[in-house]
């Protein structure tokens, strides 16, 4: 009888091996049927715990269709509302494009992209992030080419034009948003790599207001998004000092989110159409409410005014305000993105939370629309612009939501 | 030489909802399920020893689904459901050991982790009565993709990992109104068993059997409004169960049980004087003779066919606080 190797495994004692279903066994191997070709994604060694966000559109049915038909229209997610989405804890795994081209193409319905994962979430993808990257992928995208090719390979769908390859070096990119900085976030996956159930996406949060132009006044709390004015109040008392964001609205819905420490200041919080140029978005040297396209007032007589460009906007209710307000009450002016009709500009609504809203994300917080725009769509980008009317008036926690 | 993992994995899932979200709400949340229970049952004779047949539950996972529900004049319209997330951590440490010819082998697990690998539309059909918020349903198995990941003692880099596809179609239940999802998937495959192999390649053992992986899991629903208690007071439940018994898309006179309970407790189920279980498909023959009975049944895991007299395909659903419902197989 011919010898038979000894075992290697350090918990084996002879040649005999009992194979086991979970099992490798060194000398005794299980295999079952292949399931399409070696992966290509290699998440690395254990402990795969850092997780990258991943957009990866499934490949068409073969003479499909891909525009959207009326039920998927009311159910899908529309491409420009991610950042939202993401925020209040939204998703499908159906994204809709309602830009121009796409419903020209569509007959007035948008087109569609069905995602493996949640859109805007996007799929989660679980690695060993210092240890694969840049080492074997050159970045975060390219992880998620890889994952692309083995969901095409494994879902035994057919090949799309092409080759798996080719669609997913198009196709395959960081989903909404994803922090492009730290690469990876960490502490989101099993060590075996797996997405852990109660791991909170930072992309939930809404993101701080950068103040970069402080004319009279300066930053408090922390994260600093809090806005103070520190020039003595004008007689009369007007509003002359302010900031704008470094955050610029480029594309898609969005808002900026605030309130006042108190109301028997005037503050004013809006956004303003400005030009991109060369080196970015000019500095605001207006701190006046003349320099803000389209602004919530929070005045000193305890009302809540629209206006825009400087110029009141009349509104419901009887002394000409939209709303009254205490300290604490949070606003928004939000964005909604024309989908190209006009090309390139937006529609602002004015609103007021009806109740208290965690910041940290993934709810609905309860609102009521205050007022709408009157002037004319303004054109992205967008930024926050601030103004501040005494001494002392405060904005708190002023965030914003935009897609990135 | 990296051994291919096996992970046979089937469970029905049954899970509480973490956030109250009607599903015929006009929003684009998804029920976020955070509580995950279930079982899976994995089954493999071996040339040597006893067969494994081994149970590890679910310990952690979440899942993400959300209802589509287009009513129109209080009819519904349509019914899709959206799983875009399922992740699942089985009970560990699990470990398997057998002994042969007075040899011991340990198969030991510190991780297994499951996930959905892609995103799953699917119809639902509403069932137990109209505006029962129940519907059932059937994901085609070429629809569904498990990658399963693990972390054990083979001496091969580590994680192990592999996509596997159900055996069958994959079924369940969904009871928006409790916030309940239960799923059942099944997954079976061939695996090739070599021992004692020499230099040459000939090996001692060398064969391929049949991994059943049959699971039968209950779970328990959200939107609970009784805890149970050792000594439960009937009168704080007055809520009946809710059970349905609906056409198998299954080859056969099949029928599929399903059952929920607003006491966070699965509600006992029976056919005749059978207990039944939550999520057992069955076969049913009706004939002349008055009564339930229980044919021969094949091996363990397959599908129980009954006989039952005319009327009397009937399942009742019993609640711990002595609640009742019945349902007709139909």
């Amino acid at each position: 009888m011919a010898p038979f190797p000894n075992s290697t495994g350090r918990w084996l004692r002879r040649a005999w091996l009992l194979p086991l279903v979970l099992l490798a066994l060194p000398g005794c191997f299980l295999q079952s049927g292949p399931l399409g070709p070696p992966a290509v994604f290699d998440g690395g060694l254990e402990p795969r715990t850092s997780v990258i966000m991943c957009d990866i559109p499934k490949v068409p049915q073969p003479g499909g269709s891909d525009c959207a038909d009326s039920i998927e229209t009311g159910f899908g997610m529309s491409m420009s509302e991610a950042a939202i989405a993401l925020v209040q804890g939204e998703s499908s795994s159906l994204a809709l494009d309602f830009s121009q081209a796409a419903t020209d193409a569509c007959f007035g319905l948008p087109r569609k992209t069905e995602f493996h994962g949640a859109f805007p979430d996007g799929y989660a993808v679980c690695l060993n992030c210092g240890g694969q990257i840049p080492s074997t992928y050159a970045d975060a995208t390219a992880v998620c080419v890889a994952k692309c090719i083995d969901l095409i390979h494994y879902g035994e769908l057919p090949e799309p034009e092409g080759s798996a390859e080719s669609f997913c070096q198009l196709n395959a990119r960081l989903s909404t948003n994803f922090d492009k900085i730290t690469t990876c976030y960490a502490a989101a996956c099993s060590s075996g790599g797996t997405p852990l159930p109660n791991f909170v996406d930072p992309r939930r949060t809404q993101e701080p207001v950068k103040w970069v132009h402080p004319i009279g006044t300066a930053t408090a709390g922390n994260p600093g998004n809090t806005l103070v004015r520190t020039s003595a109040t004008s007689a009369p008392p007007a509003f002359d000092a302010g900031d704008a964001s470094a955050q610029l609205i480029m594309k898609g819905d969005g808002w900026v989110e605030f309130e006042a420490t108190d109301n028997t200041r005037g503050h004013a919080v809006g956004l303003s159409a400005v030009p991109v140029l060369q080196n970015g978005a000019p500095p605001d040297d207006d701190p006046t409410l003349a320099d803000i396209g389209f602004a919530l007032v929070l005045d000193s007589d305890g009302n809540v005014y629209i206006y825009e460009s400087g110029t009141k906007v009349p509104g419901s209710l009887s002394n000409g305000s939209v709303a009254t307000y205490n300290a604490g009450d949070r606003f928004r002016v939000r964005v909604k993105d024309n989908n190209g009709v006009p090309p390139n500009t937006a529609t602002i609504t004015y609103h007021k939370l009806t109740a208290p809203c965690s910041l940290d994300g993934g709810t609905i917080c309860a609102s009521v629309q205050i007022g709408g725009q009157t002037a004319s769509s303004p054109s992205y980008p967008l930024r926050v612009d601030a103004s501040l009317k005494e001494l002392g008036a405060t904005l708190k926690d002023v965030t914003v939501v935009r897609i990135q | 030489m990296k051994t291919k993992l096996t992970l046979l994995v089937a469970g029905a899932l049954s899970a509480i909802a973490l956030t109250a979200s009607p599903a015929n709400a006009a929003g684009q949340q998804p029920l976020v399920i955070t509580d995950l229970r279930g079982s899976v049952r994995i089954q493999l004779s071996l040339p040597c020893g006893e067969p494994v047949d081994e149970t590890t539950s679910i310990a952690a996972g979440r899942m993400d689904i959300k209802p589509e529900i287009l009513m129109r004049e209080r009819e519904i319209v349509s019914a899709m459901f959206d799983l875009t997330r399922l992740d699942a951590f089985l009970t560990v440490p699990f470990e398997v050991r057998r002994d042969c010819g007075g040899i011991e082998a340990i198969a030991a697990f510190r991780e297994i982790g499951l996930r959905l690998a892609g995103a799953v539309r699917f119809p639902g059909e509403e069932v137990g009565g109209r505006g029962s918020g129940q519907y059932r349903f059937v994901i085609p198995k070429e629809q569904f993709l498990i990658y399963a990941s693990v972390l054990d003692n083979a001496p091969v880099p580590q994680p192990e990992t592999s996509y596997q596809r159900p055996s069958a179609d994959v079924f369940g239940l969904i009871d928006v109104s409790r916030e309940l999802v239960q799923l059942h998937v099944v997954l079976t495959s061939q695996v090739r068993l070599r021992a004692g192999c020499a230099s040459s390649g000939r090996c001692l053992i060398d064969q391929k059997e049949t991994v059943v992986h049959t699971a039968d899991v209950v779970g328990v629903g959200g939107g609970c409004t009784v805890r149970p208690s050792v000594d439960i007071d009937p009168r704080l439940d007055g809520t009946p169960p809710t059970v349905s018994c609906t056409a198998s898309p299954l080859p056969g006179s099949s029928f599929l049980v399903l059952a929920s309970d607003d006491d966070c407790t699965p509600p006992t189920l029976a056919l005749g004087d059978f207990t039944l279980a939550n999520g057992e498909v069955i076969q049913l023959q009706q004939t002349g003779r008055p009564g339930v009975r229980l044919l021969a049944t094949g091996r363990a895991g397959s599908t129980r066919h009954f006989q039952v007299g005319r009327g009397e395909a009937i399942v009742t659903a019993t609640d711990a606080a002595g609640n009742t419902t019945t349902a007709a197989c139909r």
